[in-house]
């Protein structure tokens, strides 16, 4: 594809996204910017939670309630689109399934109110599934022994009721629910995890709870919930102290992730970014959504100097304020602290002896 | 499960196709060719999404079909009445609604609910019965099975007499439960197509008629057709010409066409037009009457299929040729006399003697004069019920208004516990009522009784009445927007049309 240097036009994600850098060191500072927002690199913690994941969404998995839980700025929001983009493109590939809506993502409601407002989560709900004219819909009662609808407005069971019709008919498969540490503000956690389970009960549906540390307790503390719930945690790498002799496996991967960025380097002098990468794990408390986040704003100053020539003032500038970073740094120790040995994968380890045993016999050659 | 693809590289992702406004809700069918009829299928549309079923119709389907540029069909303005009726006046006008809602459903099943496909073989004369008839048992095994009932588009077809399972003759629709105070909820019941549409009971548990057993004949035509339905909307146009071709050569090999058309009681010009003119169709009636006659069975027939069975004794053509004979002019003369001292309808003695109205013609003077006083008795009674019409009108308009409540027809329809749609002369004359006592916030209705200069007169009338009655009838005109009010001040002027 050729572009032509004096293109200035915002493009579209899609066909932005699929340009070569060659041909996007053509264009603007905007249109270059957005396309190094919308790489994506594989790396081995999105591929394992990519893979639980998976494992929970089988269709033989009992697991009703899964709940994606990591630090602040890791690439939650970013999976989870990911997962409802794979879960669309898979469900519906056949127009016998037009009328699905395989998969439905809302942020939890935040609109000021003390308490957790059901009717504006339903709505939201009602409105993500392409529900047409939720206000003209009418709940039905029974007067006389005749199914009448009723003439007021919907009231939060009416808005249920046309929630449950919705899965059934819409044949959802999966309801994601984005910031859900907004569900929390009620303080009931029972109620809200019950009204919550009753939902994925409907059809067949799996609740995605999405959301940071805060919603680990939420998810962890009632046991009836927790039967059929899963917590998958999205680590971060450990960042420890280098052995240029021996790097550790989660230092190597960073180190690689960095070399990838490196190569989609948005401007033409693309700094060694490679040589810095431990100050650059360190700096995104070995998150490579922070990472991310730090390298934008790197590539944004750079952009903005003359001739956009790289200088070294520019990563002070980048990097985050050193009690921001320990704050966050404490949070995320704590958070983690609290879902050690409450995630998927983190089942009871056994004896040698004892993993000996279960391997199947086999017969020797 | 869809297998859950990992990040990649790139942003780029294999968009799906846009979802369906509405619900993909499958037609019901029991099989055995039990498909739903298309207003029975609005019914369950309407309950799946919880709309009430006039804002589907009037609102929901015009809007989305607009939004997705979907061919949207004109509005069905009789719904209310009649929502059969409404459908079965136009095949091509149901095939335009079904086109409509196979594209919002993403369900193309929907086309199987409409006797269009049919018209492809036959005529649309005399297909579809216009009143509503229902195999209770049917509906009642519906419920059985935990399903609300529904009306199938079988019973739609006026060949189709009884049920062809039940093997009981099919009833009319028409309300038992006279004294049912539900009436008045017409517009909010919810209702399911095999539902009352007066009282509302569930499978028409309201019909008082006792069941009756179908004869031989009509149980073959029943499930003749309901083997055709089952196939037609696949069935290709290519098809009937073939059938064309396989008939002349069936005719040729045994005694001709004529002595075919004798037997399946066509005349001959009819029989040999259709089968010369490779696109002219026979009558469903016609086309039964030719299996009843050789042997046939209609599914088969359709695909040109001549095999012959050996049909029960009874199955046999059911149309006479038409005898012509000669006229007796006296006992005509004295029917005609008779008629206009009883009051009689012109059609009427047609029919009890046994000749067509142009027959009747020609005796001359008694026609007419019987002709002009049915004329007469149609305009006084046109005069009768306008004038009720709006007296209604101007009694309910009266007392909502010393209730202090706006005259709207929802409010008329509580008032009064009855029901006022706009397709009604009396809705259409409170409407007209309040333009003339000022109202701006209600425009003509698009009736063509609204521009009927008697209707008109008397409407006038009624508001002159109300005028020196009702001082406090006021309108205020705020901004882009027009309230009407009835804030009961006495001594204020009018505002007059």
């Amino acid at each position: 594809m050729t572009i032509k240097p004096s293109k200035t036009q915002r493009l579209p994600d899609a066909e932005l996204g699929s340009l070569r850098r060659e041909d996007v060191l053509q264009m603007d500072a905007p249109n270059r910017m957005r396309w190094f927002y919308l790489r994506r690199f594989k790396h081995a913690e999105l591929e394992r939670v990519a893979q639980d994941l998976k494992e929970l969404l089988g269709e033989d998995n009992e697991t009703k309630v899964i709940s994606v839980i990591g630090m602040t700025g890791i690439g939650k929001t970013t999976l989870a689109q990911s997962i409802v983009e794979s879960l669309r493109a898979a469900a519906r590939a056949d127009e016998a399934h037009a009328s699905e809506v395989p998969v439905i993502y809302v942020r939890a409601p935040a609109d000021g109110d003390r308490a957790l407002s059901w009717k504006g989560l339903y709505t939201r709900l009602l409105k993500a599934g392409n529900e047409p004219f939720v206000e003209m819909k009418r709940a039905t009662k029974e007067v006389g022994g005749v199914l009448q609808l009723s003439r007021e407005r919907s009231t939060l069971a009416d808005l249920r009721s046309y929630l449950e019709k919705m899965l059934t008919h819409r044949n959802v498969k999966a309801l994601v629910i984005d910031e859900a540490l907004h569900l929390l503000r009620f303080g009931e956690y029972e109620a809200i995890m019950d009204t919550l389970k009753s939902l994925a009960d409907i059809h067949s549906t799996k609740l995605f709870l999405i959301g940071s540390f805060d919603i680990a307790e939420l998810m962890t503390q009632y046991g009836q919930v927790a039967r059929r719930s899963e917590i998958v945690h999205y680590r971060r790498y450990e960042t420890g102290k280098v052995n240029p002799n021996s790097l550790t496996a989660h230092q190597k991967e960073f180190e690689a992730v960095v070399a990838k960025f490196q190569a989609a380097w948005p401007c033409r002098e693309v700094p060694n970014l490679e040589a810095i990468w431990h100050p650059l794990m360190h700096q995104s408390l070995g998150s490579v959504g922070l990472l991310k986040v730090l390298l934008l704003r790197l590539a944004s100053l750079q952009m903005e100097a003359k001739d956009e020539r790289f200088l070294p003032a520019h990563l002070k500038k980048a990097f985050k304020a050193k009690k921001a970073l320990a704050k966050i740094e404490e949070e995320t120790t704590q958070g983690e602290e609290k879902l050690m040995g409450a995630c998927y994968g983190d089942g009871a380890d056994l004896s040698q002896e004892e993993l000996a045993g279960v391997m199947p016999l086999r017969k020797a050659a | 499960m869809m297998a859950l693809s990992a990040v990649q590289g790139s942003a780029q992702s294999s968009a799906p196709g846009p979802v369906t406004p509405l619900y993909g809700l499958l037609p019901q069918d029991v099989g055995l060719g039990q498909i739903e009829s298309l207003p029975s299928y609005l019914y369950g549309l309407a309950n799946a999404h919880s709309f009430p079923i006039t804002a589907l119709i009037h609102r929901v389907i015009p809007t989305l079909a607009k939004l997705h540029e979907v061919k949207s069909p004109r509005a069905l303005t009789a719904w209310e009445k009649s929502p059969s009726s409404s459908l079965a006046v136009s095949p091509g006008f149901a095939l335009n609604l079904a086109e409509c809602l196979v594209a919002l459903t993403g369900r193309s099943e929907v086309r199987r609910t409409v006797l269009a496909p049919a018209l492809k073989f036959v005529t649309g004369q005399q297909l579809q019965s216009h009143a509503l008839r229902v195999c209770p048992r049917c509906l009642l095994d519906d419920e059985e099975r935990g399903e609300l009932p529904y009306c199938r588009l079988l019973w739609t077809l006026r060949s189709v007499t009884c049920c062809s399972i039940h093997g009981t003759v099919l009833v009319e629709a028409k309300c038992g439960d006279v004294k049912s105070t539900k009436r008045a909820f017409h517009s909010s019941r919810m209702r399911s197509g095999g539902s009352c549409g007066s009282c509302g009971s569930n499978a028409f548990r309201c019909l008082t008629v006792t069941e009756v057993t179908a004869g031989e004949l009509e149980l073959w035509k029943a499930h003749q057709i309901a083997e055709a339905v089952e196939q037609w909307v696949n069935l290709q146009e290519e098809s009937l010409v073939r059938l064309k071709r396989e008939l002349r050569i069936y005719c040729a090999e045994r005694d001709g066409c004529e002595q075919l058309a004798v037997r399946c009681g066509l005349t001959k010009s009819t029989l040999s037009r259709w089968l010369n003119l490779p696109a002219a169709r026979l009558s469903l009636a016609a086309m039964l009457d030719l299996c009843a006659s050789e042997g046939f069975t209609l599914a088969k027939l359709l695909v040109a299929d001549l095999t012959r069975t050996t049909w029960p004794a009874a199955v046999a053509p059911s149309r006479l040729k038409r005898r012509v004979v000669r006229l007796d002019r006296r006992r005509l003369e004295a029917a005609l006399d008779e008629a206009i001292a009883k009051g009689k309808q012109v059609g009427d003695v047609a029919v009890e003697e046994g000749v067509n109205r142009s027959s009747l013609e020609r005796i001359g003077a008694l026609y007419e004069k019987l002709r002009d006083q049915n004329a007469r008795e149609r305009r006084s009674k046109r005069t009768l019920r306008i004038k009720a019409a709006v007296a209604d009108a101007e009694t309910v308009l009266r007392k909502l208004m010393q209730a202090g409540k706006v005259p709207s027809t929802r409010n008329a329809g509580l008032q009064t516990e009855q029901v006022w749609a706009v397709s009604q002369a009396r809705c259409v004359a409170l409407i007209c009522l309040r333009m003339k006592l000022g109202d701006v916030s209600v425009s003509m209705p698009n009736r063509s009784i609204a521009l009927n200069p008697q209707f008109q007169d008397e409407v006038v009338r009624a508001a002159e009445r109300l005028r020196g009655e009702l001082l406090n009838y006021k309108t205020v005109q705020s901004g882009p927007t027009t309230v009407s009010t009835l804030d009961a001040m006495k001594g204020d002027e009018v505002i007059a049309a």
